[in-house]
């Protein structure tokens, strides 16, 4: 080819490229453009390495997945190229000599030339992201912006890559929604949770652990194991070790620093060592400070890149309270049986060994009664036990009926073995129809006279008297029982409704501690209220109940 | 004093449950012994010292009473053990009889000396003999 027709074809070839944008972008590796490369070119060899370049400028480009623009800092388009054509807002052709606020919506406009502006400023702009609605579906973008050197140009220029980020946005969107439930969850949990990760320093805390320990989330995250279980061991009583996650025996035999824990163990003891998997370790702890509590400890070694073990601590004061007194309610009741057993066996035996006299069978019949009724009195309040922990609810008989004649009957019949006390009755009042369970009613009755008759002396008298009360906005039957006995203090009125509190617990006085208790759920289903005003002169308890047509 | 009265054989039980202690005094009545009772541990105490028994039967939970004289002495077990370090005493039958039926309980027992340890509810018959064979010893 001759000098002239090489620079003929460069012309018409710079033309085309021009034409096509891709001309523009040469100047991106600041090659030489077409038409300065023209003027030089004397020889084939020089047409022949501008081929190369143009080539393999063209191969990079298209490998670049991106959109890729050269925009000028007054919005206007100077090329466009996109390997996926069907991303851009329009063919490439179409958008050169166009600007930006032209063709993109307004939102996606500002966040274009904000980052042509910061490119402008610093040379770069990364990170700047935009939204499209596409008829494909919404979609993101995030921009990466370089300021072209100017060399002709008086308005700066900028190479504008466009990457398609949808997907990459989904996912942070789903991960951020996962945190976010998660962190409620963890936030949320009536247990105390306690993270270490893989350095074994605290992560996470939640909010309950705070609370129950006193500690402020800001003081724990970042602890070392060590540091953690002196700050536990310091909520401990000074007798008992807080051992900590590592310093716990691997033993799959839970321990319990106390008895008071040890009755509460047997029930955990069964849900151990299902699982063949590293067995967690755990123990109950009890700490002292801020508030007593028990704690059922779970260590949970996870060992994985994050999170190298979870303290898990729940807290079981409750349930290891009510444990408590529940075993020993019934080895209290237990023991009560054996002193009716001892003298009912002990007279029939004798009985079948030798006669007695007229007077002294009599009076062994009489205690062998006594003793028996007794049992049945013991026996009695163990149902009882049993029907509060099945769910009472399920047993009330609830129907319309007449209240005085129970009262009456109950007043009059009620004594205690060994107490030949009669209830002073009160004249009944007369008492509408009401909606009640009579049986459950009773037992609420007798409960009441016989803690009366339990906590007064033999000489003192205890009555009973029914009053009708009519409110605005309510009838009401209040029964008001009535004792001259050792009454109580007030912080023993305020454990009274406590199942199995008794106010005497030397073991002269029999009962169980489920008395009163029970008359609260039996009053209360009814929809009425015990009160229960008591000094040294003796104590009142007035039972009410709202009077319920149909 | 007649032949009669130096046979008859006291016997001191300090039982605070008043049927428990009607039901061993018919038991012990009918086997010619004369009964004594007291309540609880103090009032044992003093008994001791009075009618000076010729055994002890002794339960072990009794309540305090308010005017302790012997304050170290709180249940059955304090009081035997004091019984069997005084010299005057130590050779007097001691028998507990007790509800608490484990075999630790009845190991205390016999840790503090006692020479039986009965437990509720019981065989009077079997009372019968066992006050016979260790009054039978003394």
């Amino acid at each position: 080819m001759s000098h002239r027709s090489i620079n003929d074809s460069l012309q018409s070839l710079t033309s085309a490229v021009r034409h096509t944008g891709l001309g523009a972008l040469l100047s991106l590796s600041g090659l030489e453009t077409p038409a300065k490369l023209a003027e030089k070119a004397d020889s084939e060899k020089t047409a022949r390495e501008f081929d190369a370049m143009s080539d393999n400028l063209k191969a990079t480009i298209d490998a670049i997945p991106d959109l890729l623009y050269d925009i000028a800092l007054d919005g206007r388009y100077y090329a466009a190229h996109s390997s996926n054509t069907w991303l851009l807002a329009l063919p490439a052709q179409n958008l050169v000599g166009r600007t930006v606020q032209d063709v993109m919506p307004t939102d996606a406009a500002i966040i274009i030339m904000s980052a042509l502006m910061q490119a402008y400023e610093n040379g770069l702009s990364q990170g700047k992201q935009y939204e499209l609605s596409l008829p494909q579906g919404d979609l993101w973008f995030e921009l990466s912006v370089a300021r072209k050197s100017t060399l002709d140009d008086d308005v700066p220029r900028f190479i504008v890559l466009s990457r398609d980020i949808t997907v990459r946005k989904r996912f942070e969107r789903m991960l951020k929604q996962n945190e976010e439930d998660l962190h409620t969850i963890f936030a949320l949990s009536p247990d105390g949770i306690v993270v270490f990760d893989s350095n074994n320093e605290i992560s996470h805390v939640n909010g309950l652990f705070c609370d129950i320990t006193g500690y402020r989330h800001q003081r724990l995250i970042g602890c070392s194991e060590l540091e953690f279980n002196v700050m536990m061991q310091d909520l401990c009583n000074e007798n008992s070790q807080y051992l900590g996650a590592t310093g716990l025996p691997t033993s799959t035999k839970v321990s319990a620093p106390n008895a008071l824990c040890q009755s509460y163990v047997g029930h955990i003891k069964g849900s151990e060592n299902v699982s063949s998997k590293k067995a967690d370790t755990r123990n109950y702890i009890e700490i002292i400070k801020p508030n007593y509590r028990i704690l059922l400890h779970t260590v949970i070694e996870l060992n994985q890149e994050r999170i190298s073990r979870v303290i898990h601590f729940r807290d079981i004061t409750n349930e290891a309270m009510v444990d408590r007194m529940k075993s020993e309610f019934l080895m209290t009741a237990a023991h009560e049986l054996r002193t009716p057993m001892t003298i009912i066996l002990g007279y029939v035996e004798l009985l079948k060994s030798r006669v007695f006299e007229q007077s002294a069978s009599l009076e062994i019949y009489d205690s062998i009664h006594d003793q028996s009724k007794s049992i049945v009195g013991i026996l009695d309040e163990l149902l009882d036990l049993a029907r509060i922990e099945s769910l009472a609810g399920k047993a009330f008989n609830m129907k319309m009926a007449a209240l005085a004649p129970t009262i009456d009957k109950i007043g009059k019949r009620f004594m205690m073995a060994g107490d030949t006390r009669k209830v002073k009755m009160q004249p009944l009042p007369a008492l509408p129809m009401m909606f009640i369970d009579k049986e459950k009613l009773a037992q609420a009755l007798k409960n009441c006279l016989s803690n009366a008759f339990k906590y007064s002396s033999k000489d003192s008298e205890v009555s009973m008297e029914v009053r009708l009360i009519n409110t605005k906005q309510q009838a009401e039957v209040a029964i008001i029982i009535k004792d001259h006995g050792i009454g109580m203090t007030s912080e023993q009125l305020s454990h009274i409704f406590e199942k199995f509190y008794r106010v005497d617990t030397s073991g002269k006085i029999p009962g169980t501690g489920l008395g009163l208790s029970l008359v609260k759920e039996i009053i209360e289903y009814h929809g009425g209220r015990v009160q229960v005003e008591s000094g040294t002169d003796g104590t009142v308890v007035t039972l009410t109940l709202p009077v319920i047509g149909n | 004093m007649s032949a009669n009265e130096l046979l008859i054989k006291k016997i001191l039980i300090i039982e605070d449950q008043p049927d428990i202690r009607m039901l061993i005094k018919m038991t012990l009545n009918f086997a010619h012994y004369e009964i004594h009772e007291a309540s609880d541990a103090q009032m044992g105490l003093k008994m001791v010292h009075v009618i000076k028994p010729d055994l002890v039967l002794l339960d072990i939970m009794m309540p305090r009473r308010i005017e302790a004289d012997s304050p170290d002495i709180h249940d059955g077990l304090d009081l035997c053990k004091h019984l069997k370090n005084d010299p005057e005493y130590c050779a007097m039958p001691v028998v507990f009889l007790s509800a608490k039926g484990k075999s630790e309980d009845k190991q205390s027992g016999l840790d503090v000396g006692a020479n039986d340890y009965v437990v509720k509810p019981f065989s009077p018959i079997f009372l019968i003999e066992l006050v016979d064979m260790l009054m039978g010893k003394s």
